[in-house]
């Protein structure tokens, strides 16, 4: 029984998507700097 | 004697013989190795941050149970019973674990993280910097040449800018994901409020009020309790908080609603205070609770009989319906209305405290539950049990049963052969002024404002004044009320002190004369007492 995984899934998501989201920010910002 | 110097250590026993000296081709790989160490750091610090990246992912899928590598951490399960300021539920995820999770993913995700840099350093230094003796290259006699030096500081660089730089994605990362948890955090705060605000006005607008039935509490609910449907745990506040903003789960895992208004209704409610059964869905539709007070043989309970019965049967009239809401009140019906208990009269009340008699009724202006207290008239004959009474806090329509024949006013308007013979001493001790007055001083010990309750004042035993409200001219409230309170040579009953009291004392005062015997049905004064009854607690039928 794990009550929370549901909610541990979304974390996980989101954690992901945080990361890539920051991943692409930076490399964006990065283009941008140079171009 | 052979010395120390001569000797010569055993193959495979950590000898290692001097390393050669640095020959010119070595001299080109160094070369090389330098010319290339910056370009092969920054290209291999690409897989390098690959790994890393994976590493940590899979570090924090794992630290969150997911896969099949899992490294999940257990959440503290709840007690068993709810103890003081704990309930046998499940703490929301949003409301702690999320933080233990965020950290035990992040510590994971760094274990993870170590691990692999450890293994990869080993690696790198088996490779690079400490060649082993059983190496096919004997060049350097077992150790590494200057060139896999560089070739090795080159991995090292690359996997220090590939740490550098994946730790400071993932700081951000992280903190961006803190602010994400913390904002959904704070809504669902809100959440919470706004639904038990919510919930809160759907229950001011509907004026439901939820009273417990059991005798000795007959406390007012403020929100029910309920037992989990699955392993019947009771859980005393099941309102969003803590442990639940729609739903909450049981410390079985059950789930269940956490308001009224989202439907908790559907399970069976309990009294947070003594913690028996409340009405079935209780909460879900407005309580008209009606207290009925009187003396003994007042005819309390055979009113109580009579309007039962033809609630029920008015709105049957109406295509609506009036049901018993609870066993207790099925049963009590079911004997009240059987044709030997209608031509015999009811059965006493009993002396003890009771539950109410409750009714679903249904009609055209929506749905109601009516609970009727009715206590024996032997509770108002002791100030001190009058107390016991806490339903009345609750009622905004009192019902107030005299019998006439208990007024001494009364007794001298009839003509003698109607007198009653020997008057029950016990009854002729108290009059019903007292009773009111008993009553009255009972709601102001209990903080009640009267000024919101409405006091209906019920001669009963109309039938056997029938001359004398022909009389009087009696038909209305006004004129009974003129005839009750009117003095003793007009024809009236004297009843001013009582007048007076209840007119001070209550927001309303509605007169009524009702005769409850039943020949083969029940007076029409009964359907105008409902009606009277039901419209000033804003219900028709």
């Amino acid at each position: 029984m794990e009550v929370y995984r549901k909610w541990r899934i979304g974390l996980f998501v989101t954690w992901i998507a945080s990361s890539i989201g920051t991943l692409a920010t930076v490399l964006i910002l990065l283009i941008l700097h140079v171009t | 004697m052979t010395s120390a110097h001569n000797r010569r250590p055993a193959e495979g026993r950590g000898y290692r013989p001097p390393a050669p000296p640095v020959d010119g081709q070595e001299y080109w790989r160094i070369g090389t190795s330098l010319v290339i160490l910056p370009f092969a750091a920054v290209l291999f610090s690409f897989p390098y941050f690959i790994h890393y990246a994976s590493a940590y992912s899979r570090g924090v899928a794992a630290a969150l149970g997911i896969g099949t590598d899992k490294q999940a951490r257990h959440p503290q399960a709840p007690p068993d019973a709810g103890r003081p300021g704990q309930e046998p539920a499940w703490t929301q995820f949003l409301f702690g674990p999320v933080w233990l999770d965020v950290r035990h993913v992040v510590t994971v995700g760094l274990q993870r993280q170590w691990d692999y840099t450890s293994n990869e350093f080993t690696q790198i230094r088996q490779k690079y910097f400490n060649r082993g003796t059983d190496t096919a290259d004997y060049s350097f006699a077992g150790r590494s040449a200057p060139h896999e030096w560089i070739d090795g500081s080159g991995r090292i660089m690359a996997m220090t800018m590939a740490a550098v730089l994946v730790g400071l994605l993932l700081l951000i990362s992280t903190a961006v994901q803190a602010v994400a948890i913390a904002v959904i955090w704070a809504l669902s705060l809100m959440a919470v409020y706004l639904l038990r605000g919510l919930d809160t006005i759907r229950l001011r607008i509907h004026s439901i009020r939820i009273t417990c039935g059991t005798p000795g509490c007959y406390g007012s609910v403020a929100y029910p309790s309920y037992k989990c449907p699955a392993d019947a745990t009771l859980h005393r506040d099941v309102r969003p908080g803590r442990y639940g903003v729609i739903k909450r789960h049981c410390k079985c895992g059950r789930a269940f609603p956490t308001l009224l208004m989202l439907g908790s209704y559907k399970l069976q409610a309990y009294c947070p205070n003594c913690h028996q059964e409340l009405l079935p869905d209780a909460g879900r539709h407005r309580e008209i609770v009606l207290p009925i007070f009187g003396l003994s043989n007042a005819g309390k309970t055979q009113l109580l009989v009579a309007v039962a019965a033809t609630v029920k049967e008015m709105l049957e009239r109406e295509k609506g319906s009036a049901e018993p809401a609870d066993d207790y009140t099925h049963r009590w019906f079911e004997e009240a209305v059987s044709k030997e208990s209608l031509s015999n009269g009811p059965s006493k009340t009993l002396k003890m405290a009771q539950r109410p008699y409750s009714f679903r009724l249904s009609g055209s202006t929506g749905e109601i539950v009516v609970r009727m207290f009715d206590a024996a008239g032997e509770i108002f004959s002791a100030a001190d049990r009058v107390r016991e009474l806490h339903y009345m806090r609750a009622g905004k329509t009192f019902l107030f049963v005299i019998d006439p024949w208990t007024i001494p006013e009364f007794c001298p308007l009839l003509p003698s052969d109607q007198r009653p013979a020997d008057p029950d001493p016990a009854q002729r001790k108290r009059v019903p002024v007292q009773v009111l007055a008993e009553v009255v001083q009972n709601m102001h010990a209990k903080n009640v404002n009267m000024k919101s309750v409405r006091l209906h004042v019920v001669i009963s035993k109309a039938d056997l004044i029938e001359q004398q409200i022909v009389e009087a001219g009696i038909d209305d409230s006004n004129s009974i009320r003129d005839w009750f309170a009117g003095p003793v040579d007009e024809g009236g009953l004297d009843q001013a002190n009582l007048y007076l009291t209840a007119k001070t004392e209550f927001k309303e005062v509605y007169f009524s004369l009702t005769n409850a015997k039943y020949k083969g049905g029940f007076d029409s004064s009964i359907e105008r007492f409902i009606e009277t009854i039901l419209a000033g607690e804003g219900y028709k039928i």
